[in-house]
């Protein structure tokens, strides 16, 4: 089975090196450089990641469904999600695969709650609520990046976020496509830069309008 | 007897522009026939309670709003709530549309890329 380990980045200079060493050697990477204004994407070149740029700045979303269509069009059978910003290690990938390799479609990352920051935990358990009373989903963490999904269930699937609703998209177009959708532990790694990107409050409410807009159109 | 008040002849100008407006863009086929005459029809409701307000007094206290004012201050909200909420989801199609075109673009990048390596 070719897996495709995508990471989605943008102006992550500072830890895509670190990221990218906790991978498996011999793994294919694709870095989606998501308009960042730094060096993230030669940083990721010179690690030997496969490099693919956004011209602009368009989000979590695009940047994987970009990831996702690279996938398709050079013949890899799953892909490997994972965040830039040194939560997730490389280390759990072996469990994706595994996981993969007995016919799951879907394999979300459960991080454990008791390492999570209160503020997250709260973040996570509201993602979670509106996911299953918009989209039925019974998922315990609908909102973790760090997930596998074959190329099948990909082709089925139709993804039209673009920014971190993206996350809520998948688990509800995983419910419509009845996709067979596993959760599996993953270690965690909160770190004070970390924390400073991905969901903050606003973000968080700008989140769940997108995904009531969505549920409208 | 009185003549028509400076509000009504405002208001009438604004129907018949509106009018005029659902004519040229459906003439045009900007516009489909079921949303014109929908349009059409409101229009049409508004100059007739523009210039009969009292059939607007008489149809509220039949809803239970009261004045005619009232009610039609009600339905605007209302409908200028609608017209934000399809604005905004049209909205999030462009966006989508944008996001596909960065991809392609990107995408497009990484084939020549992989092109020239052969």
């Amino acid at each position: 089975m070719k897996t495709l380990i995508i990471i989605p980045a943008y102006n992550e200079a500072r830890t895509i090196a670190s990221v990218l060493k906790t991978i498996p050697a011999g793994s294919a990477v694709l870095v989606v450089d998501d308009g960042s204004g730094d060096t993230t994407g030669q940083i990721a070149a010179a690690c030997g990641a496969r490099v693919v740029t956004h011209v602009i700045n368009r989000g979590l979303g695009a940047a994987l469904r970009t990831g996702f269509l690279y996938a398709q069009r050079f013949g890899f059978d799953s892909v490997i999600t994972m965040d830039s910003d040194g939560q997730h290690t490389g280390a759990d990938i072996a469990a994706f695969v595994t996981a993969l390799g007995q016919g799951a479609d879907i394999i979300i990352g459960r991080r454990q709650a008791n390492h999570m920051p209160p503020i997250r935990q709260w973040y996570n358990g509201l993602g979670a609520l509106l996911t299953r009373i918009l989209f039925g989903s019974a998922l315990v963490d609908t909102q973790s990046g760090f997930r596998a999904i074959s190329v099948s269930a990909l082709r089925r699937m139709h993804l039209t976020s673009s920014r971190m609703e993206i996350s809520s998209e998948i688990v509800a177009e995983a419910h419509r496509v009845h996709a067979k959708v596993v959760e599996i532990p993953i270690q965690i790694v909160y770190t004070e830069y970390s924390m400073s990107k991905g969901q903050n409050l606003f973000e968080g409410f700008r989140t769940a309008w997108r995904l009531v807009l969505k549920s409208f159109s | 007897m009185h003549g028509p008040s400076v509000i009504q002849i405002l208001l009438s100008v604004i129907a018949l522009f509106a009018i005029y407006n659902i004519f040229t863009r459906t003439a045009a086929r900007r516009m489909g026939i079921m949303f014109a005459a929908v349009w059409f029809a409101g229009a049409l409701g508004f100059l007739f309670f523009v210039w009969f307000p009292n059939y607007a007094t008489v149809v509220s206290q039949k809803i239970g709003v009261g004045r005619g004012v009232d009610a039609a201050l009600y339905i605007s909200v209302a409908l200028l709530f609608f017209i934000v909420l399809r604005i905004l989801i049209r909205l999030e199609r462009q966006e989508d549309i944008m996001t596909r075109l960065v991809t392609e673009i990107a995408l497009l990048n990484a084939e020549e890329k992989k092109e020239d390596l052969v």
